[in-house]
């Protein structure tokens, strides 16, 4: 038996499949964005901008109309300084406040695709520029490839790169002239006279720290640091034989990190690594005794003096924090030191009050004049030093609270950049710190960058 | 002589007319006319009914039609038949349940068994039938954790009863302990869940979590049947996290600055160039859910099933493939691969019965899977956690320099564009093959009734995954500019080309079981009894490493038996038991038995019930009995436990004896017990009871069943971790110490009415259960509150919050709080224990558990003609779980990781000086970790109960005159929508996932169309 079947039915299935296909096939949207162009025919204006005030490198926002946002079409000029544009949509824009603009007038331009200008506005008010505090490379070439490291003697725009810097001191009858030891390595001078990097030699096969006698030569003292009882610790380098010469001053002292001499009465102090002491040195008697022990051995000390000659801070470098000692007028001596900020054993970073700070490696500091304080009175400086292992600068005002100055930019810790000084600039170890009191301003050994950074207001 | 031969058969030849009308005179279309014993011999009847077939005479033709009762007809010399079928008597009266030792009438079954309609796991998208059960199953509580393609469900039956081992049920196909997830819905025949003891004790060792049996179709004697079902479905997620904008994250983050006291993180002019969009690179404004994500994604499934067969044999064969596709952004150019994540399942199956004598009868089955799984190259679960912990300015997709950005090169850090793009892509895959062999031989020539089955069953599982991971160069730029405005960049990762792993498993099982089967009927008199030996072994085939325990069958072997008997089929006595053994226990303790003694009286039997005409049956049974749980969970390398009686010896390293003297060692490495033995380990011993009703009145327009249950579970197999010092131990022994009781009910219910031409039917069904830790191994404290002991096994514990501090007086007011400084808006606690300070011991029990302990499920049906109404709800109670992670915990990580909730970000927020709401939802922002704040807490305590429409199921069936003229005897086409609303008090993600910090993928709200077809 055979049926006839009828064809039709089938495409009942058909249907049905197309049914379920068309359930899921969807129509894509194809979202065209259109972007603001500049328009030509109506002229760009500038209402407004925000912030009203700042200095090199902060954002500023302009508002306004008809920019367009083509980032290569538009220019913005402030104080008659070029700034870089980061965005721009048709109604605002957003570039960097350039270096110096201290005029502070705020121009925007559009230009055409030959880079003339086609287009301009003003706006109304002036941006108060404030001069900040930047961070740059001062002296030596940063190595991006460690293994192009060179050493050699030369002016400062060629004078390689320094390793190993421990201790800045200016020339106190010369300031033209800075030096700084850098332990096994070469140290050097810089002499800012002739624009010049040159060796200097002591002799000594780890030259820790400097500091200058008090008599009518001044003579220069370097430290030697080694690990031997009966070696001498210090010696004295003439300023008559322009410093080549050098006399040791005769008592063994071993592992000698920190000198000091005192401004007015010009004693020597010096510490000891081993022994964990601070001893007293008498040109005059010759005399030489203990002062205090530390309340820890095995420390490499930094000290560094009050200018009032009223007390001196004592960096306890391998224990994270810093120690206060005050000078006993009477006795010409310095009395029991106590803590002052830091935590002695934990390291870390921390700003804050005293031992609520955190140091990691605290090395060279140096007082600075704070005008501030001159209404106050009182103790007239802040300390500014090196925290080493922090790679920062930080601030320790006579009231013992830890700021930090400069370094750890973006929110980093160790690296090379200059710029703003915490928004920007990063140290990588910094170690030695000196202040130049007729140009106001830093030097810093960045130790692990081998080079001399310096931290200065923009002029 | 062959000619005449042909020819005597060709004038044999008749035609047979007639029509087919049911019991209204109405004729029926479609009815499959076959001859028997002729295969391919057969037709349909077309429009009025009417049929017509050329066959010889002195045959049997056999009429069959879905709903109706099959009818014979022997035809002699009738040139014109007319049938009328008689619809399927549906009656509950007459439905079978299937058992651990066959097949049952419902009437007659003393335990709690729950068959389920199968038809009612059918709409479910899922590719595996444990999604289905919640809501529908009375007497199974389920959760899904995760709505990746291809996860599914886990549950329990009735109750977690355990803390200690493995408490999901073993499931049975076929008679063999096999895979639940792999089976193809349309194959399932049957699907018995069975609860209490006397059911499952004859498992003995193995029965205490429940069982399921699944049985798989099989041929009919007939005119082929063939059955197609394809559908296409459309997942998008049920609910996705909503993240704050970048400018709205940015304000909240100052805020949790500022309100601490500390400098914002954003400065004004920032917070300017972000609400303007003028940074793209460092203040972008990125929704990494819309970089990763599509809305949904497309699945399909197909199936095909052939079903025939004559009387000496009959056949059942079918396929099927389930395609789910992920919802991540894949790079289409790619080409080569793809990175999505998707779920593959191929399925067959071939069973044949053949009769080789009259009575005996062989069953041949052969089945298998292919499930496939992709997914990106670092793996789900790093996306979501990246998702979650992405914010939207934290970096753009791509930096304008085309340098990609990442916030680390860990695999769940780096940028989700990233990770769905760009890492390569994982391929696992499981693949199995069973033999099912199965003999069963009528034995009435020995005694009437008695009946003999054996049953040999042979499995290979592999699981196999290939790992292709790559990764680009990742790279982060600083948060400032430089002077010139470029960016600073650290490189966070180097290029990783692609490389690739790859890994195995495997194992191989076998089963054997005879059973001895003898009814009896001696008037009012009915005997059975049962007697069953089982064997089966599984032995680990892959990447068993060098221990040689592992490469051991791990060997079942046991007797059980049942007896039974009724009076009249009204007053039943059954007696179970099972004596059972499992090889992975000392000798002295191998072997257990466990019996069940059950009975019911059917009352509805009773003449003073019959008397009253609407009581169709009403049963009261009860049950008590034994069984056992030898599953006792995974050591530390992830293996189930083997053999712990033995110990493990190792050498000791660095130390050891030292005989050294001062300032020298000289020490000499020895060995030690790593773990020492358990010898008198064994399984946990359930002991169970149940009373139930099973009922059905008003001809059969209600009907349903209820049982109260109780479980207590002993000898719960744990580690000692508080014995004293000074038993010497270096290591902790484990021993059966546990004990937990259970308490609860299940019940379901279902009311069939006709109204008009429409038929409804309502079901309902509810699952309680409430477990209680009597005795475990824990240490030992003065606040009773704190043990486990009493409580919930996996209690939520926490501190109980009593709102956030008004001031700085409440503060010095209040117990002092020990977790860290606090602050006006922060989280106030109660001193439970009145010491005067919150700390540790003033954690107590809050709240239930995360996994549900309530679950019930109701829906309506509707059916009018050809179209067919099917909506669906399902809910859990008694669930609660804590909130915590990166995005509910706003800012803790105190480093940018961690996106914001849109509805905490808009929630009654602590707000100081303008919101200092004591009772807010949320307390005072913090940036970086709040110790006091981020304790479990009753503030974070979450409650898991939702109620959703789980299914919604519209299908019409194309009118019979149409379809017929296409040679189909069926066709329906359908909508099924799958999780379309859900009822809840919890709005950030999904409430069933039961998820702590939304870190997982989300479940799917599916909607489907399909056709399914019966030639």
């Amino acid at each position: 038996m055979k049926i006839e079947y009828n064809t039709r039915p089938w495409h009942i299935h058909w249907m049905l499949l197309g049914l379920i296909v068309l359930c899921f096939t969807h129509c894509k949207k194809s979202e065209v964005k259109e972007e603001d162009r500049f328009d030509p025919s109506k002229p760009v204006t500038v209402s407004d901008f925000y912030p009203k005030e700042g200095g090199a490198g902060n954002n500023l926002v302009i508002y306004g109309e008809n920019f367009g946002s083509d980032l290569s079409k538009i220019k913005v000029m402030i104080g008659g300084k070029p700034a870089v544009v980061v965005g721009v949509k048709n109604n605002s824009l957003y570039c960097l406040i350039p270096e110096k603009a201290y005029n502070g007038d705020i121009k925007v331009f559009v230009v055409d695709d030959a880079n003339n200008e086609i287009a301009n506005a003003a706006a109304k008010e002036v941006f108060a520029y404030t001069r900040k505090w930047l961070a740059s490379t001062f002296l030596g070439k940063y190595y991006e490839v460690a293994s192009a490291f060179e050493e050699k003697e030369g002016p400062f725009n060629d004078c390689g790169a320094f390793k190993g810097i421990q201790w800045l001191s200016f020339d106190p009858k010369n300031p033209k002239q800075l030096y700084f030891t850098a332990g096994t390595n070469s140290s050097r001078l810089i002499d800012f006279e002739k624009q010049y990097v040159s060796y200097f030699r002591t002799g000594l096969d780890d030259a820790s720290v400097m500091t200058w006698k008090l008599d009518g030569n001044r003579d220069m003292i370097v430290s030697h640091n080694h690990a031997s009882d009966t070696k001498y610790g210090n010696y004295i380098f003439s300023r008559e034989s322009n410093f080549v010469q050098k006399q040791a001053i005769e008592v063994y002292s071993r592992g000698v990190r920190g000198t000091l001499i005192h401004p007015q009465n010009g004693e020597l102090y010096y510490s000891r690594f081993r022994a964990g002491d601070v001893r007293r040195y008498d040109f005059t008697t010759k005399e030489d005794k203990p002062v205090f022990t530390n309340p820890y051995s095995g420390v490499a000390i930094y000290m560094v003096m009050h200018p009032t000659g009223d007390y001196a801070y004592l960096m306890e470098y391998d224990k994270h924090y810093i120690m206060r000692t005050d000078y006993d007028r009477v006795n010409k001596t310095f009395k029991i030191p106590y803590t002052i900020c830091g935590a002695a054993g934990t390291s870390g970073y921390a700003d804050g009050i005293g031992t609520n700070a955190r140091l990691n490696n605290p090395v060279q500091g140096v007082f600075v004049k704070n005008p501030d304080y001159e209404a106050t009175g009182g103790d007239q400086y802040d300390f500014y030093f090196c925290d080493k292992s922090n790679h920062a600068i930080r601030t320790l005002t006579p009231q013992g609270r830890v700021g930090t100055f400069a370094g750890r930019g973006n929110n980093g810790t160790i690296g090379y950049a200059n710029g703003d000084l915490r928004t920007e600039a990063r140290f990588n170890n910094p170690t030695a710190l000196a202040y130049d009191e007729t140009k106001k301003c830093f030097y810093v050994g960045d130790s692990g960058n081998w080079l001399i950074r310096k931290i200065a207001r923009e002029e | 002589m062959f000619g005449m031969f042909f020819k005597v058969l060709a004038q044999d030849e008749i035609t047979v007319k007639g029509v087919v009308l049911d019991e209204q005179n109405l004729p029926l279309i479609g009815v499959s006319i076959a001859v028997s014993n002729v295969p391919g011999l057969g037709t349909t009847t077309v429009t009025d009914g009417k049929y017509s077939i050329k066959m010889r005479p002195f045959q049997t033709l056999i009429f069959s039609y879905i709903g109706y009762q099959k009818k014979e007809v022997l035809v002699k010399d009738q040139r014109t038949i007319n049938v009328i079928m008689k619809e399927d008597d549906e009656s509950k009266l007459n439905e079978v349940v299937v058992t651990a030792t066959g097949v049952e009438k419902r009437i007659a079954v003393t335990g709690a068994i729950t068959t389920v309609d199968v038809e009612r796991l059918k709409s479910n998208p899922s590719t595996s039938m444990a999604d289905a059960l919640a809501g529908v199953v009375p007497g199974i509580q389920a959760m899904q954790s995760s709505g990746r393609p291809g996860s599914v469900s886990e549950f329990w039956i009735r109750s977690i009863s355990t803390f200690g081992a493995n408490n999901s049920a073993l499931v049975l196909i076929d008679g063999f302990e096999r895979d639940l997830n792999e089976i193809n819905v349309e194959d399932v025949a049957s699907f018995s869940v069975l609860k209490d003891a006397s059911a499952t004790a004859i498992y003995g060792s193995r029965g205490a979590n429940g069982v399921i049996l699944i049985t798989t179709k099989r041929g009919k004697e007939g005119k082929v049947e063939i059955n197609a079902k394809i559908e296409g479905f459309y997942n998008t997620a049920t609910k996705l996290p909503d993240f704050a904008d970048g400018y709205n994250y940015a304000s909240l983050a100052n805020e949790a600055k500022t309100t601490r006291n500390l400098q914002p993180l954003y400065s004004a002019s920032e917070m300017e160039i972000l609400r303007l969009g003028l940074d793209p690179d460092l203040f972008p404004n990125v929704d990494w859910m819309d970089v990763l994500l599509r809305g949904g994604a497309k699945s399909q499934r197909s199936i095909l099933n052939l079903s025939g067969g004559g009387k000496t044999a009959r056949y059942f064969v079918s396929g099927g493939y389930q395609n789910q596709q992920g919802m991540y952004k894949v790079d289409e150019a790619i080409g080569d691969y793809n990175t999505n994540t998707n779920f593959k399942k191929y399925t067959y199956r071939l069973n044949v019965d053949m009769d080789i004598t009259k009575s005996m009868l062989l069953k041949v089955g052969v089945s298998g899977s292919l499930r496939q799984q992709n997914d990106p190259g670092v793996g789900t679960k790093a996306i979501w956690t990246t998702l979650m912990g992405y914010n939207p300015i934290m970096m753009p997709m791509q930096y304008s320099n085309g340098k990609i950005p990442s916030w680390t090169g860990k695999d769940d850090n780096l940028n989700p564009w990233v990770q769905g793009t760009m890492t390569g892509y994982n391929e696992s895959w499981t693949n199995n093959i069973q033999t099912t062999l199965n003999l069963e031989q009528k034995l009435d020539f020995i005694t009437n009734g008695l009946r003999f089955v054996g049953r040999y069953g042979y499995d290979t599982n592999n699981d196999n995954y290939v790992k292709r991971f790559k990764r680009p160069e990742l790279w982060n730029a600083a948060r400032y500019r430089n002077a010139d405005g470029s960016l600073v960049f650290t490189r966070v990762a180097e290029e990783q080309k692609m490389t690739q792993t790859s890994g195995s498993d495997g194992d191989r099982r076998d089963f054997f079981e005879w059973d001895l089967l003898y009814n009896k009927d001696l008037g009012n008199h009915h005997f059975g009894a049962v007697t069953k030996y089982t064997q089966s072994s599984k032995v680990f085939t892959q990447n068993i490493g060098t221990d040689l325990k592992n490469g051991i069958a791990r060997r079942n072997q046991g007797i059980a038996g049942r007896v039974n008997y009724n009076w009249n089929h009204r007053y039943y006595i059954d007696f179970n038991f099972g004596y059972t053994g499992s090889e992975n226990f000392h000798k002295d303790y191998r072997f257990g038995f466990f019996p069940a003694i059950s009975g019911a009286w059917n009352v509805g039997e009773e003449p003073f019930l019959k008397k009253l005409g609407w009581v169709d049956m009403f049963k009261v049974r009860y049950s008590y009995g034994k069984a056992g749980n030898d599953n006792m969970g995974k050591d530390n390398s992830n293996r189930d436990i083997r053999f712990p009686y033995l110990y493990d010896i190792e050498q000791m390293t660095g130390g050891g004896y030292n005989f050294g003297g001062y300032e020298s060692s000289n020490s000499w490495d020895g060995i030690r017990y790593s773990s020492i033995a358990s010898p008198n380990v064994t399984w946990e011993i359930a002991t169970k009871q149940d009373l139930g009703f099973d009922y059905s009145f008003f001809r059969d327009k209600i009907n349903g069943a209820f049982d109260l249950f109780s479980e207590r579970r002993e000898g719960i197999y744990m580690k000692r971790d508080y014995l004293p010092g000074f038993t010497g131990l270096e290591s902790n022994p484990s021993a059966n110490v546990g004990i937990v009781k259970v308490h609860g009910f299940d019940g379901n219910i279902t009311v069939t009415q006709k109204v008009f031409n429409v038929d409804l039917t309502f079901r309902g069904n509810v699952t309680y259960s409430k477990n209680e830790i009597i005795e475990r191994d824990e240490e030992n404290t003065i606040y009773e509150y704190r043990l486990q002991e009493g409580h919930r096994i996996d209690q939520a514990r926490g501190l109980i919050s009593l709102g956030l501090f008004k001031d700085y007086d409440d503060i010095r007011n209040s117990p002092q709080q020990t977790f860290g400084e606090v602050m006006p808006g922060d989280i106030k606690y109660k001193d439970v224990n009145g010491d005067g300070k919150v700390d540790a011991t003033d954690f107590v029990m809050i709240g239930a558990t995360t996994k549900p302990n309530l679950t019930y499920g109701f829906g309506l049906s509707a059916r009018w003609k050809g179209l067919d109404i099917n909506m669906h709800f399902q809910g859990v109670g008694k669930s609660s779980y804590f909130i915590n992670g990166s995005s509910v915990f706003m800012f803790s990580g105190g480093d940018g990781w961690g996106n914001v909730l849109t509805s905490l970000a808009n929630s009654n927020r602590w707000i100081l000086g303008t919101n200092e709401d004591p009772n807010a939802d949320y307390p005072r922002l913090t940036y970086g970790n709040n110790s006091n704040n981020y304790q479990r807490s009753s503030f974070w305590l979450k409650d898991g109960s939702y109620m959703r429409l789980k299914t919604l199921d519209v299908g019409y069936q194309i009118p019979k005159s149409l379809v017929n003229r296409a040679r189909i005897s069926n066709a329906r086409i359908f909508f099924v929508g799958t999780n379309l609303y859900t009822f809840s008090k919890f709005k950030l993600w999904d409430p069933e996932l039961g998820n702590p910090d939304g870190k997982v993928y989300p479940l799917s709200r599916t909607f489907s169309l399909g056709l399914s077809v019966s030639l």
